[in-house]
């Protein structure tokens, strides 16, 4: 069976390796720096019909915010698919704790979930797996972020 | 690996119904609950090794008539929960929260949605978490589908199956998994 395709969002390069680190035993990883990157990614990802199935996304990042990529991401999608379909599963992965921020993000842009930094590599793989996507050989480490 | 096949046979196992609340006495359970437009808000003290779930319907207590269940309302259900920690010697700062549920059921998502029950009730437990100083983990809350929970207090994992409405209003407990999304 082969792994899933993931995509990780995040602007720190420390960070972005730091999950790279945790899922690559179990997924096919891929990186962007920015939500513009990883919009343009999942488009080009569509187009040689190897969708991601999941996309852990910061929220405050440069050229353009986490949340405007959701809401971007989840717009093109229903281009693309008008019956309302989902192709991937996006989790927000942030510092911020507002519950405005919280709402926003799985209300209003279209995430499934949302993690807070600093986080256990446990939690963001349980995360996915209750996504629905299969992570049965992922290493359970301890490390936090 | 199924949510099922997680539970262990010695393991305890619990039905959480709604309203109601569970702290954990220390040993291995599996609670379940469902969650329509209802939020679960699943406590861990990782050092100590205890867990509780709340399952809260309405959103708030304040204006509701005398007499009338705790448990029902997600703010004071959530209040209940961490003074029943506090009892127990555990402060605030030890717990960490995991937030289910407050689908929209009645709707589309995106349509109306300030006006759902459901975000309604995640507005109230996110507000009584920022309040008490608490440490959200996860929230994984809205869409227009229920969720089938089963928490292990010991651990503090939560696993979570979608399911479909109709399973929710027919009190399916074991509802179908619908992972539709991943199918392209």
């Amino acid at each position: 069976m082969s792994k899933p395709r993931i995509l990780v969002v995040e602007d720190s390069s420390s960070i972005r390796q730091w999950f790279v680190s945790v899922l690559t035993s179990s997924a096919e990883v891929a990186t962007a720096g920015n939500g513009l990157e990883a919009i343009n990614q999942v488009w080009t990802a569509w187009e040689r019909r190897k969708p991601y199935e999941a996309i852990l996304m910061d929220i405050v990042m440069p050229v353009m915010d986490g949340l405007t990529a959701v809401k971007e991401i989840r717009r093109l999608e229903r281009q693309q698919w008008p019956d309302g379909s989902r192709c991937c599963s996006i989790v927000v992965v942030s510092r911020l704790t507002d519950p405005e921020d919280i709402l926003q993000a799985q209300y209003h842009c279209g995430a499934d979930g949302y993690v807070t930094k600093p986080c256990a590599a446990s939690t963001v793989l349980q995360t996915i797996a209750n996504l629905g996507i299969d992570l049965h050989q992922a290493r359970t480490q301890r490390c936090r972020l | 690996m199924t949510m099922e096949s997680r539970i262990r046979p010695e393991w305890e196992r619990i039905y959480l119904k709604p309203a109601e609340v569970h702290i954990s006495n220390g040993g291995p359970q599996a609670v379940t609950t469902v969650l329509g437009s209802c939020v679960s808000l699943c406590f861990h003290a990782p050092r100590a090794g205890l867990g509780g779930i709340t399952h809260g319907m309405l959103p708030r207590q304040a204006g509701a008539k005398d007499g009338d269940d705790w448990g029902r309302f997600v703010d004071s259900s959530i209040t209940w929960m961490v003074r029943a920690f506090e009892k127990r010697g555990l402060a605030r700062s030890q717990l960490e929260v995991k937030l289910f549920g407050g689908a929209q059921m009645h709707g589309v998502a995106g349509s109306r949605s300030a006006t759902s029950v459901g975000r309604q009730n995640v507005e109230s437990a996110l507000k009584t978490i920022k309040d008490l100083g608490l440490h959200l983990l996860v929230s994984e809350v809205g869409g227009t589908w229920g969720r089938k929970l089963v928490f292990f207090p010991h651990v503090g994992e939560v696993w979570i199956k979608k399911i479909s409405r109709s399973s929710l209003y027919h009190g399916v407990a074991n509802g179908q998994e619908t992972h539709t999304r991943h199918d392209r």
